[in-house]
């Protein structure tokens, strides 16, 4: 957790830092590594409970149209507070009619529940369809930074929840829940009432770094913004960080973001070949990602 | 003696040359993982060595890739600007990145030259911004001289007309004004959409049949062509007319059996028979060997002609005096005479081509015949065609 103090810290004060011209690159860059950190956070939230969900994807895109949409009638951080809000109950009406699910079952519901809301902003008209719509800046630019700071303050929450979650007695119930479901149910934990609150605070994190992306873009398409690489992205990021643990999505975030952009600056054409040798051999040699190895070299710590 | 004399005048005349040229650092942003990207990219450089041997502009081209995605294209964009120092930037292929890249220019204020992003969108995100020149038509213009198309085949007997349409941007977006345009037209319209890539179309096909249509108008992707085409004969549909819009048609398209008559749209093909087109299609076989059917690349090619004009009349590179030059610029192209002027709807001051430069063309005996308009054809148009 001093890690992610400390990672939290460095990203306030970026801006501020001496990077020369590099400085305008770095923000843009660190921008997009937050929220898709945070938008991992998220992820793993829900992972705790055992759940394998290919739906933040549609939560980021949920909360990216419904802030984008709401923003020039409410003004920007209430229309990020809606979007989050349109996440979680896009979430916990899929919850009540899946969290029963286990496993691979739950990932298919959560794909499918992907693409059902991708067809339907792609259809609706108030959504620009197909051809997309364009997205106000956060406080009608008025703020340079202020899309920045949004992300870090994004980032911060996401943290904030995954860690308080880790140390509270919901981790317990979560974990006994991964563990074995019939064994939690006999351990008094309710199973499905946990399963459904990690989903809430889940989809409510995702869809609030969805609100942010957009109004980075400053446009969005049902391509884009319901991707399934996104919530695919969310998935891995834990898994080469670290899964269950706070540290691990924001290291893994951070360095994965930062790895394919040296890798896109350097190589060019062709870097995503490197990038995806990269992350076989971080998954074949680190199973327990990339807090767990660190962890383990320290004599088994708590990450 | 000889020889210090002959490496003196060689270096004089380097040193002269080199005093002559401006020199200018040109900033390119493309989906460079694409066909579209790589192709425009070719003719970038193409134009940009061209320029520096004859003397005129030494361009330095640092390209990026935007990869096609917004949080992709912003980035690299910033690190243009902003690490590389460029103030002239060429790119925008595509309308998602372009509208993205659009925070970025008018933060810090680039001339750019925006090779693709036809969407409308794109207009009205740039209006107000004048150092925005835009090459390609915009999506008006496509409906344009496709509809052209569509009521001269009405001249010929065509009332029916079936659109297979991909339900993604690419294919829904520009949907309902087609349907209506048609419709107004005098065409009667039948419509579905489908998945691309699916390659199963045969259900959709057979619906079509009971409607007879005289043409079958599909908006897909290069690798959707050839099923298409494949399985609307297999089923026994027996449209007049096949008509595709594909951004890019499939490589060895023209050599399947299935394509012969096959009608589609382009702004260019290395047949098309203007004296800058052939030089194009010469310097780029010279240069890279093979030759290129994508219209981006000589798309490319006269962007960095324009600018190499722009420079060269502005006497400077800088950003100012070159884009108040490439406002003037009349250059001839392997698309046609290029001109800027404001766009239709009057949202951007610099407006290149229109629907003047696209034509339609036929595959017909294993290749790309341009058959409309009729006035610049290269073969007439087999209609009804044999499918």
């Amino acid at each position: 957790m001093i890690l992610a103090g400390v990672l939290l810290l460095l990203a306030l004060i970026l801006p501020a830092l001496p990077l020369g011209s590099w400085q305008a690159f770095a923000l843009d860059t660190a921008q997009f590594a937050f929220l898709l950190s945070g938008l991992a956070l998220s992820w793993d939230l829900l992972a705790r409970t055992g759940q394998l969900s290919l739906a933040h994807g549609a939560f980021f895109g949920l909360g990216a149209y419904t802030a984008a949409l709401t923003a020039p009638l409410i003004g920007t951080l209430p229309s990020l507070l809606a979007g989050a809000a349109v996440a979680a109950v896009g979430s916990f009406l899929l919850g009540l009619a899946t969290l029963r699910l286990h496993g691979m079952y739950f990932a298919i519901a959560t794909l499918a529940f992907s693409e059902v809301m991708r067809t339907f902003v792609l259809k609706a008209g108030f959504t620009g369809g197909s051809i997309g719509m364009i997205v106000a800046p956060p406080f009608d630019g008025r703020f340079p930074l202020g899309g920045y700071y949004l992300a870090v303050t994004v980032l911060g929450l996401c943290v904030l929840v995954s860690y308080l979650v880790s140390r509270s007695r919901f981790s317990y119930a979560m974990a006994a829940i991964r563990q074995g479901e019939p064994v939690a149910r006999v351990l008094g934990v309710p199973v499905v009432r946990v399963k459904l609150l990690a989903f809430l605070l889940s989809s409510a994190l995702a869809g609030l770094a969805g609100g942010v992306y957009g109004m980075k873009t400053l446009f969005l398409s049902p391509y884009d913004a319901f991707s399934l690489g996104r919530a695919v992205e969310a998935l891995v990021i834990p898994i080469f960080g670290g899964l269950y643990t706070t540290t691990g999505p924001l290291v893994g975030g951070l360095l994965l973001v930062s790895l394919e952009t040296w890798l896109r600056l350097r190589i060019g054409e062709g870097y995503l070949v490197v990038y995806g040798v990269l992350l076989i051999l971080a998954i074949l040699f680190l199973p327990r990602g990339l807090v767990g190895w660190l962890s383990r070299r320290r004599g088994g710590g708590h990450a | 003696m000889k020889k210090l004399w002959v490496l003196a005048s060689t270096a004089v005349a380097v040193m002269g040359l080199s005093l002559a040229q401006t020199s200018v650092k040109v900033g390119v942003i493309l989906p460079l993982s694409t066909v579209g990207g790589k192709a425009a990219l070719n003719g970038i450089q193409l134009a940009a060595d061209e320029a520096t041997a004859a003397g005129k502009v030494r361009f330095e081209i640092v390209s990026v890739d935007d990869g096609n995605a917004a949080d992709k294209a912003v980035p690299a964009l910033t690190k243009l600007l902003t690490v590389d120092k460029v103030d002239i930037v060429i790119g925008g292929l595509g309308s998602g990145p372009t509208l993205a890249m659009a925070g970025p220019v008018k933060q810090y204020k680039p001339l750019f030259l925006a090779i693709g992003a036809a969407s409308s969108l794109v207009e009205n995100a740039f209006t107000g911004y004048d150092d925005f020149f835009h090459f390609h038509p915009w999506d008006y213009h496509n409906v344009a001289a496709a509809m052209d198309f569509f009521k001269y085949l009405y001249g010929q007997g065509a009332r029916k007309i079936a659109i297979l349409y991909e339900d993604g941007p690419f294919g829904s977006a520009g949907m309902p004004t087609y349907r209506k345009l048609l419709q107004d037209a005098g065409y009667e319209v039948q419509a579905e959409p489908f998945k691309t890539n699916s390659g199963n179309f045969t259900a959709i096909l057979t619906r079509f049949k009971s409607f007879q249509p005289d043409i079958l108008y599909w908006i897909g992707y290069d690798w959707d062509a050839l099923p298409i085409a494949t399985q609307a004969r297999q089923v026994g549909l027996k449209p007049k007319l096949i008509y595709g819009a594909p951004p890019a048609w499939p490589i060895g398209f023209d050599k399947n059996p299935n394509s012969n008559d096959v009608v589609g749209m382009s702004a260019w093909l290395p047949s098309v028979s203007n004296q800058e087109s052939r030089n194009f299609v010469a310097a780029y076989k010279k240069k890279y060997g093979e030759v290129t059917e994508e219209y981006m690349a000589p798309m490319g090619y006269t962007i960095v002609k324009a600018l190499t004009a722009a420079i060269t009349a502005a006497g400077s590179a800088e950003k100012d005096k070159v884009a108040e030059a490439l406002a003037k610029v009349k250059l001839n192209t392997p698309f046609g005479p290029l001109a800027f002027k404001p766009s239709d709807t009057g949202k951007t001051k610099y407006q290149g081509f229109d629907s003047s430069i696209w034509f339609q063309f036929q595959y017909l005996g294993g290749a790309r015949r341009q058959v409309y308009p009729v006035q610049g054809a290269a073969r007439p148009i087999r209609y009804p065609g044999s499918y």
